[in-house]
């Protein structure tokens, strides 16, 4: 495992340190590394995987993942669970083009359905993560025309 | 209309109270309660922030158990929940110590009948070091202030909504309305609508229709007046 591999892990183990005390958990002895610990720990700390609590103490705050504009969208209507499509156009600040083609995905994908113009409402519980992109009927369609 | 997010005082508080809980120091308690009455913006303000800042959001259902309560949170935080809830606490604590991010609660007044849960919510801050924000209807604060306890260690960290004020009132137009409101345009609908969002916005519409019917570039409070009439 790397230098920034094994640091990662003892960050995640110990929570809130120092650089010694990463340095002590990974077992670093020589000068060179743990100069090493502390050029990382800048890294990680440019990168937000860590964030400064006070003087030489830090707080591990962990890998952010890259969240999806269509991520985004699916989190925000089924925690609004009633959504319309100026809500997701306000909240998200997004393109509106894939905002409408979002709500008339999960229309037909049968995840929401629609209310009245623009307003819909989510259809069950829905899991956290977004289900992979499944092509509606007039994409296949299209798709058809174009073959 | 202009459709974005509209940044009011109760935003800016809001958004104020989250840094602090989620930039705290050492032994600092990591809960926050925010409440008001209903129609507020509290729980869109909370689903914007929760998108802006990526943390996990739920809400607790009337019906909610400690169990199921646990249970949705770890749907949320991404993992199959096992089936005691000892365990599916575990699990909670797991996935929050790896990855930390603020917890948002929504309607937390539903669950403070329930003092295991809300014992659960104390724990998980204390052993992962999450900060939690609790948000709930104008009861919530009563009703939690008899977790003596827990009251005392979040006092700092409370928040009440407010209907908007006057100068509120006059910003959120600023931002919004696609048309100009005079001083006493604003006055006037501010005291139609009490500083409430959801009747701020249909005040805003009106005053946006009397304005391209008549071909006028500012609105002022006669012209709303004579509409009612």
């Amino acid at each position: 495992m790397t230098l920034a591999g094994r640091m990662r892990q003892a960050a995640k183990q110990l929570r809130k340190f120092t650089p010694k005390d990463i340095s002590d958990t990974i077992e670093v002895r020589s000068y060179r590394e743990r100069e090493d610990v502390r050029d990382s720990l800048r890294d990680f700390l440019r990168r937000g995987e860590i964030e400064r609590i006070d003087h030489a103490f830090y707080r591990y705050v962990g890998r952010k993942e890259r969240v999806t504009f269509r991520q985004r969208l699916w989190d925000i209507s089924r925690r609004m669970i009633q959504f319309s499509f100026k809500d997701l156009v306000q909240i998200t600040g997004g393109n509106k083009g894939t905002i409408q083609e979002f709500c008339c995905w999960m229309v037909q994908q049968g995840y929401a359905r629609r209310i009245k113009r623009g307003h819909y409402k989510v259809t069950g519980k829905l899991k956290p993560t977004i289900p992979k992109h499944r092509k509606g009927a007039a994409d296949q369609a299209n798709e058809r025309i174009k073959g | 209309m202009k459709n974005i997010f509209a940044i009011t005082s109760n935003v800016e508080l809001f958004m104020s109270l989250a840094t602090s809980l989620e930039k705290r120091s050492q032994g600092i308690p990591g809960l926050g309660l925010i409440f008001g009455e209903p129609g507020l913006g509290k729980t869109r303000t909370a689903i914007w922030y929760a998108d802006k800042v990526g943390a996990v959001f739920i809400r607790a259902l009337a019906t909610a158990t400690v169990r199921s309560f646990l249970e949705e949170l770890v749907i949320e935080l991404g993992q199959e929940p096992m089936y005691r809830a000892s365990d599916i606490y575990k699990q909670a604590e797991k996935s929050l110590s790896e990855n930390p991010r603020l917890l948002i609660v929504d309607e937390i007044d539903r669950l403070a009948s329930r003092w295991q849960a809300i014992e659960a919510l104390r724990d998980l801050t204390d052993q992962t070091g999450v900060p939690i924000l609790m948000v709930g209807m104008d009861s919530s604060e009563r009703k939690l202030a008899r977790f003596r306890h827990l009251y005392y260690r979040m006092q700092a960290h409370i928040m009440r909504f407010k209907p908007l004020s006057e100068a509120d009132v006059k910003r959120f137009a600023g931002q919004l309305c696609e048309v100009q409101l005079g001083e006493s345009a604003i006055s006037e609908i501010y005291r139609i609508t009490g500083g409430r969002i959801g009747n701020l916005i249909g005040e805003f519409l009106k005053a946006e229709r009397i304005a391209k019917a008549n071909d006028l570039k500012t609105i002022e409070g006669s012209h709303l007046r004579r509409k009612a009439a």
